[in-house]
């Protein structure tokens, strides 16, 4: 498997949340080449147990940076990882997504793991049918506004876990702003066992809980980034990088107790597989934040140069004071670094096989910058596609004019352009489209743009998911793929064009509905007109 | 917002019908425990056709009619729902912006699905669809029952002479 850019970017993202190791354990096709003696159970133990933030980019071949910021380890004493209402909680994770993360997460895992991997649509094959699941479409009805929390408890009284989670969720509340809202909690003991199984639960009692967090998005950010320590990277970043752009998340793990986790992944899963192994003797309570996202085009033909702190809005970079602090960049394997400040023989280090930069920013200290350089024209010139609805919205039996835009805001020619958006049309049978939806063009200079537009007509209320419009093109001998952002459109209902759209919708029984009405009100109306001289019989 | 969304996500597929079928279900269906508003809604209803009727047998037809009546109207929004073709083999995404986690915040929902994991556990494995069903039933009697005992006691504070 050739290891591209976005696959460290996925491994770097995973590993460093916490969130997959475990199902890494088991992927074989994995492979670690680390470029110098490098020991990753004591440099994870460091970080634990010393706590350490992490500033982590990744640019990839379109010149599109992944962005996260992070700290782990931090036994936040405003957590109260240690107070009465923790014990027993196994975890507590809090997560937020806005726009196309996961899709855009998922689709680095399918990647990483290969066409047979483990989120391979492949794998997803029904018993009945014949046709084949894409996890995609799972991911498509979670929505792009994905906010919970969940909380696990162990061998705990129903009653004393629930008192237990409210009091954390009241913590979290009045301390640092969440605002959440109970969804369900599942018991798990042995009574759910099928008895011919002969299966033994290793624990007598897992409660799970599972809170909204009914935070919107910018404020659950600013939220999680207060429960982080202050000083250090965070104390100079543009925070609202991480809440504006198309695709952006964060999270929160907190483990009162690691050695009870661990102990309770070796007893269900025999083992404690790689990333648990490299930490055997940490025990306590550690948390883990991170922020982070998915930007715009940053590096384009002309460029040559990236600074770090251009990626995280920072004029400069101050390390924690205790603590370690880590830069850390990727760059696309087929773009070599010519060279990188601040260099140091202990300090910076660079594999060229990943095409991975890391800074030990702790022992650099307060730093201006961290700058790599590379040669120009590496990268695809900037090439902007934006999709316009007008008007912006629509009532029942409306229409909307689509126009796609696609320019070449660069100094270089791009050739070979299909431009196409018709996604939607796999969703939606009612709609009806005229115009173009697809387009090709054998060249577009700079400064020149080209575009498609179409008109659809809606007969249902509802919001429609337009997907990216996609361009394939060709830069440099190589082809290149960018798509626009996912679009909603939204058609509103008015009460008498619904109605309207309802009686023509149910012919011909809407009619015979309309018409008893109708008639029941003539009816009655005789009726008044009849007992007029005896008014006063009708009394209410 | 849940039922917001759940229109804004499926209106698209299912037609005009889905939102006065939505209303309906959400009328039709009350779990007393966590939907209040309804409860309320239906208790103002029957007691001020109650009051309207001032005896207690008109009450009782007023409660019952009120009942009847949303119900025919639930039934005929469904045919027509199903009708106009549902076509769930392409079903559409999530719209941005828009989460399913808004869809579970629907008390209905909540109420079902947390009705459907307390069966689960304690069950052995195999739940016990008898039980799934005596909630739903509960929650569909639970407005007929609310607006006809609040009619008769509207009825019965306004007696007319």
């Amino acid at each position: 498997m050739k290891i591209a850019c976005k696959h460290i970017a996925t491994i770097a993202l995973v590993i460093f949340l916490v969130v997959v190791p475990v199902a890494a354990v088991n992927s074989p096709g994995r492979q670690y080449a680390p470029a110098q003696e490098f020991d990753p159970g004591e440099f994870l133990q460091v970080l634990f147990t010393e706590g350490a933030e992490l500033a982590f980019s990744s640019i990839d071949q379109n010149g599109v940076p992944t962005v996260i910021y992070g700290q782990l380890g931090i036994p936040s004493a405003q957590l109260q990882l240690s107070s009465e209402m923790y014990q027993g909680c196994l975890v507590m994770a809090l997560a937020g997504v806005h726009g196309e993360l996961l899709n855009y997460l998922l689709g680095l895992l399918g990647n990483v793991s290969g066409s047979s991997g483990l989120l391979s649509s492949e794998r997803f094959v029904p018993m009945q049918g014949g046709s084949t699941f894409d996890p995609n479409q799972l991911l498509d009805m979670l929505g792009s506004e994905f906010n919970l929390m969940i909380s696990a408890f162990l061998n705990l009284d129903a009653q004393v876990s629930a008192q237990r989670m409210s009091a954390i969720a009241a913590h979290l509340q009045s301390t640092f702003g969440f605002t959440f809202s109970p969804l369900f909690q599942i018991r798990i003991d042995q009574s759910i066992i099928p008895e011919g199984m002969n299966l033994t639960l290793p624990f007598s009692s897992l409660d799970v809980y599972i809170y909204q967090v009914t935070n919107e998005f910018g404020p659950l950010v600013s939220a999680v980034l207060g429960v982080m320590d202050q000083d250090g990277f965070l104390s100079s970043f543009n925070q609202t990088m991480f809440t504006t752009a198309r695709a952006s998340g964060a999270i929160l793990v907190a483990i009162p107790d690691i050695a009870e986790l661990m102990n309770l992944v070796n007893n269900t899963m025999g083992g404690a597989g790689f990333a648990l192994s490299q930490l055997p003797s940490l025990s306590g309570p550690i948390a883990v934040a991170g922020v982070g996202y998915i930007g715009d085009q940053v590096l384009s033909a002309t460029s040559t140069g990236l600074s770090i702190g251009s990626l995280f809005g920072a004029p400069s970079f101050d390390p924690l004071v205790e603590g370690m602090s880590v830069v850390v960049v990727n760059m696309p394997n087929d773009v070599p670094i010519s060279s990188y400040t601040p260099v140091h023989v202990n300090w910076s280090f660079y594999d060229n096989i990943s095409n991975i930069v890391v800074w030990n920013a702790t022992a650099f200290g307060f730093q201006m910058a961290y700058n790599l350089w590379f040669a120009g024209n590496e990268f695809p010139p900037l090439i902007s596609i934006e999709r316009s609805f007008s008007p912006t919205t629509t009532g029942v039996g409306g229409q909307t004019q689509v126009t796609v835009t696609v320019t070449n805001e660069g100094t270089s020619p791009i050739t070979s352009l299909n431009l196409t958006d018709r996604g939607f049309l796999d969703y939606y049978k009612t709609l009806n489209v005229t115009g173009t939806t697809s387009i090709a063009v054998l060249s577009l200079a700079p400064s020149e743009s080209t575009s498609i537009t179409y008109t659809v007509t809606f007969r249902n209320e509802g919001t429609y998911t337009f997907p990216g419009a996609v361009l394939h093109y060709t830069y440099n001998s190589t082809d290149f793929t960018k798509s626009s952002p996912k679009d909603g459109f939204t058609v509103t209902s008015s009460f008498g064009s619904v109605l309207f759209q309802m009686i023509s919708d149910g012919m011909p029984f809407s009619g015979l509905v309309v018409g008893l009405i109708a008639l029941g009100g003539i009816w009655q109306v005789y009726g008044l007109v009849r007992k007029r001289p005896s008014a006063g019989t009708f009394q209410v | 917002m849940g039922y917001e969304t759940l229109i804004a996500w499926l209106g698209p597929q299912f037609g005009n019908y889905f939102r006065p079928t939505m209303v309906m279900v959400n009328a039709l269906l009350v779990n007393p425990l966590n939907n209040l508003t309804m409860v309320a809604v239906w208790a103002i209803a029957g007691f001020l056709g109650g009051v309207i009727a001032g005896k207690k047998a008109g009450a009782f037809v007023v409660g019952l009619v009120s009942w009847l009546s949303c119900f025919v109207v639930l039934a005929f929004c469904v045919v027509q729902l199903f009708m106009g073709g549902l076509d769930l083999g392409s079903l559409p995404p999530v719209p941005p912006g828009e989460s399913l986690v808004y869809v579970l915040s629907v008390p209905l929902v909540q109420s079902a699905v947390g009705s459907l994991l307390g069966l689960i556990s304690g069950s052995g494995g195999t739940p016990d669809f008898a039980s799934l069903i005596v909630p739903v039933l509960v929650w569909f009697f639970v407005p007929l029952i609310i607006v006809t005992v609040a009619a008769i006691i509207g009825g019965t504070i306004r007696k007319k002479e």
